[in-house]
């Protein structure tokens, strides 16, 4: 595995960045703010980022092979209300949770067969995507959506192992997982290669088809368990849980150090960008800012990053 | 008379990498300069110290009397009466040709665009490269050649008084380059100068005034064209002689000693590119693809890898076989090496590694798409295939982009190789590349004839066909025209054949021309059908064709 971690690359490599930018902010969070020196805090954080890292990780293979899934705050919404609906009625927790899943794939599929087969732009096609899942939820749940406590997803999101949140765990068993499928597999080196150009990927003799497939129905179904296990974590689903992850899920893959335009980047620098954003999220909210402030500097400290070591470079 | 232009003592490195060791050149009011020299011998890096793409780490530029300000930029370049033509076309594809022209100077009153100033404008200007394409065109819609023409236009359209043309005419043909070279000879008769980049000798010689010579990022030499020639410029360019630029053609003489062929094409058509073409590719002899620019060539051979739309036959070892997407083509052992090799040929922003491997990803990771890549045996791969092509990359890792185009053109020819290729298509295979990497990648495709390979190759360089091929088939508006085999294979019958259309039946001159050695007659001809072509924008040879 010589090529997996050599010295020399990581100098200069933006994904490092995320976890130096990650280290530094953490430090001054210790250092200056109230509160972030507790295990409980830190314990804290690595579960709430989970939820958005877990979705990010699916992001990132999509945006690698130069897409895009803007349908996932719509799939994490109806993973979690469907499962809700379908356990707090007849068919029980593990019935909702197969429901939940195999809906999320197949959301996925139909972005992909929009993106390959009707050659719509990824934007596009999977903003329409997302946007039917909405209406459609609204009609499902007649506008109210159910509350359930599905003991799995329950432990899941809120229980420890070892001391370590089981949301943690899944979240970076997910990353390993990818990682693999991205840096490892021919399906990943398939990615890369459509990411960095489409028709020397095609003249290359690269699947294109599959390998979109592989991305877009992953990047769902990893939306539909951060539904699953944020569901598990409040007990109830609403229509609109799944928004926060929407633009946050992005910001994360390209603060992780990969090119929105795909084909560079590494997946674990995803792991960085969701936590660091997360941390940043819980400073704002410890300094007593309104939801409305908030936004607006988290917006500001996302470009800002951006510009100091994640820009698109000049070709 | 102070020169316009003086490069004095620049120095420029990249990455610890010295690709410029104190080049100095100047360049005089009315007079053409070619700079000369091997791929990556550091021709583009110095235009771009000129054109501000780039800045010296040392020494200085001087313009018109003064050193070039440190915020030196394309666009002041440009203002500063400096205008250049690359190989690589910048235009947008999707605006008109008047558009493209006056990128960025559009005549407009109250912030609205007057299209009618910008067609009228545009008009002369296209007039004088020998353009005749309404203004109004979709860039993108014009052929390679044209839209090349559409770029000289563009940078006459800022007065300049110092014209880089670098690699400008790689893509065109004959007629084309002359209308070039007639704005070159107009522009210094005026008091202007010219800088250019060619690999084409007989282009540099036809309108220089004197030739620089560069070789690994120095000057080697500057001499005035009446005092040398070929061999000298080429001597001082890669320290060896010319005559072994060819290998040995194929032994065998296809009438006494048939070899059945491996892939057939019978009655091949491509819509509004070539119709009813037939080829045999023999195992071990190079098929070539001649004729003017854009009749069908790339089309042929983009059919043949499954990437463009066809009708007709094709059978592969007697077998009918549907080609109809590039995986298909690879499944039955057809490699490709595309025309345009910086978005079809490699991928420029990978590594050597990536790229080398991407073909073989197959036997790299066999199970299947989930199966890990198997990094020993790619890592061998790669050291193989860098080893047998000399591919020179500071290492493996090193992405594409930064390798000089012969060695991109090695790596998107050798990633290939370890599929096993049966049938090997090239469209290009050397343009825009030096004359010592040219030499190997003829070599190369030799061998691999030789190995049993059938190739196909398509080419705008009349030398290029005539000393590689075996056999040359020569397309006019989307048909095979002629073939060439043998003693009949000359660069004379190989451009009458493209200019006229037509079978040439012998070697003789036909009468009319026989008293006129210069050939003069022969270019003024192609001027002709070249303007015929234009009157009726493109042609549409599908039209009269029947298929099964």
């Amino acid at each position: 595995m010589s090529g997996l971690v050599s010295v020399a690359a990581l100098r200069g490599s933006r994904p490092v960045w995320a976890f130096g930018v990650l280290a530094v902010t953490w430090l001054a969070a210790i250092l200056f703010a109230h509160g972030f020196d507790s295990v409980a805090n830190f314990r804290y954080l690595v579960q709430t980022a989970s939820f958005l890292g877990i979705v990010a990780v699916g992001q990132t293979l999509v945006v690698m092979m130069s897409g895009i899934d803007l349908s996932v705050s719509g799939v994490v919404a109806l993973s979690a209300v469907v499962c809700a609906k379908v356990a707090s009625g007849t068919g029980g927790g593990a019935t909702g949770i197969t429901v939940a899943l195999l809906l999320s794939a197949l959301v996925g599929a139909v972005n992909a067969g929009g993106v390959v087969w009707l050659r719509v732009p990824p934007m596009v096609m999977t903003l329409a995507t997302g946007t039917i899942l909405s209406g459609a939820l609204l009609v499902y749940t007649n506008g109210s959506p159910s509350s359930a406590h599905v003991p799995l997803l329950d432990s899941l999101a809120n229980d420890r192992l070892l001391g370590v949140p089981w949301a943690f765990v899944l979240w970076l068993g997910v990353a390993a997982v990818a990682f693999w499928l991205l840096h490892l597999s021919r399906t990943g080196r398939y990615a890369f290669a459509l990411g960095a150009g489409h028709d020397a990927a095609r003249a290359s003799g690269v699947p294109l088809g599959a390998t979109a497939f592989t991305a877009y129905v992953s990047c769902a179904l990893l939306a539909g368990v951060a539904g699953l296990v944020l569901l598990g974590f409040t007990g109830t689903s609403s229509l609109t849980m799944g928004n926060p992850y929407q633009l946050l899920s992005i910001a994360s893959v390209v603060l992780g150090g990969t090119s929105i335009l795909g084909g560079r980047g590494h997946l674990l620098g995803t792991v960085g960008g969701a936590l660091l954003l997360t941390l940043l999220t819980a400073l704002l909210t410890s300094w007593n800012l309104s939801e409305g402030v908030r936004q607006v500097v988290l917006g500001i400290l996302i470009i800002g990053l951006l510009l100091v070591y994640a820009r698109e470079r000049r070709t | 008379m102070a020169p316009l232009l003086s490069v004095e003592q620049v120095s420029k490195s990249f990455a610890g990498n010295q690709v410029l060791k104190e080049v100095s050149f100047t360049v005089e009011p009315g007079e053409v300069l070619a700079l000369v020299g091997e791929n990556g011998a550091g021709k583009s890096t110095v235009l771009s110290l000129v054109t501000g793409l780039l800045a010296p780490d040392s020494g200085r530029v001087v313009h018109d009397g003064a050193p070039v300000p440190r915020a030196w930029s394309p666009h002041r370049a440009r203002a500063a009466g400096i205008g250049s033509v690359h190989q690589e076309l910048s235009l947008n594809p999707h605006q008109s040709v008047a558009e493209n022209v006056f990128l960025g100077a559009w005549p407009s009153r109250r912030g609205l665009v007057r299209t009618r100033d910008l067609v009228a404008r545009a008009r002369p200007l296209l007039e004088r490269v020998g353009l005749d394409v309404d203004p109004r065109t979709r860039a993108g819609r014009l052929p390679l050649g044209r839209q090349q023409l559409v770029e000289l236009a563009k940078a006459l359209a800022g007065e300049p008084r110092l014209l880089i043309l670098d690699e400008a005419t790689s893509a065109l043909d004959e007629d084309q380059v002359g209308a070039v070279f007639r704005v070159v000879r107009e522009l210094r008769d005026q008091g202007g100068s010219v800088i250019l980049v060619s690999h084409r000798m007989a282009e540099l010689f036809a309108v220089s005034d004197r030739l620089t010579v560069l070789k690994d990022g120095a000057v080697m030499a500057t001499r005035e064209r009446e005092r040398t020639d070929h061999d000298d410029i080429v001597r001082l360019m890669v320290g060896r002689e010319l005559s072994d630029l060819f290998p040995e053609k194929a032994a065998a003489d296809p009438v006494a000693d048939p070899v059945a062929p491996l892939l057939q094409a019978r009655d091949l058509t491509v819509p509004r590119a070539c119709s009813s073409v037939d080829l045999d590719l023999v195992p071990g002899r190079i098929l070539g693809l001649g004729g003017l620019q854009g009749q069908g060539q790339r089309e042929v051979l983009r059919a043949l890898f499954g990437l463009d739309r066809h009708t007709g036959q094709i059978t592969l070892d007697g077998r009918r076989v549907r080609l109809s997407s590039p995986r298909e083509a690879i499944r039955h052992r057809i490699a490709y090496v595309p025309e345009d090799r910086k978005t079809e040929g490699v991928h420029t922003a990978r590594s050597v590694r990536d790229n080398l491997a991407l073909p073989s990803l197959r036997t790299l990771a066999p199970a299947n798409r989930l199966t890990t890549v198997s990094r020993t045996a790619e890592t061998r791969l790669v050291a193989d295939l860098t080893d047998r092509l000399r591919i020179k990359a500071a290492s493996p890792a090193q992405e594409a982009r930064r390798l000089s185009g012969g060695n991109q053109q090695k790596v998107a020819l050798a990633k290939w190789l370890p599929t096993d290729p049966r049938v090997l298509l090239l469209a290009e295979p050397t343009r825009g590349i030096d004359i010592g990497t040219k030499r190997e990648i003829y070599h190369l495709l030799r061998r691999l004839a030789d190995d049993g390979l059938a190739v196909l190759v398509t080419s705008g360089d009349t030398m290029e066909l005539v000393g590689l091929c075996d056999e040359v088939a020569v397309l006019y508006e989307g048909r095979v025209v002629d073939r060439l085999t043998g003693s009949a294979l000359t660069e004379e019958r190989l451009v009458r054949a493209s200019v006229m259309g037509t079978a040439t039946e012998s070697d003789e001159q036909p009468e009319e021309q026989a008293d006129d050695p210069s050939g003069e007659k022969t270019v003024l001809l192609a001027e002709e059908l070249v303007n015929d072509i234009d009157d009726s924008d493109r042609p549409d040879p599908s039209g009269s064709v029947t298929h099964a």
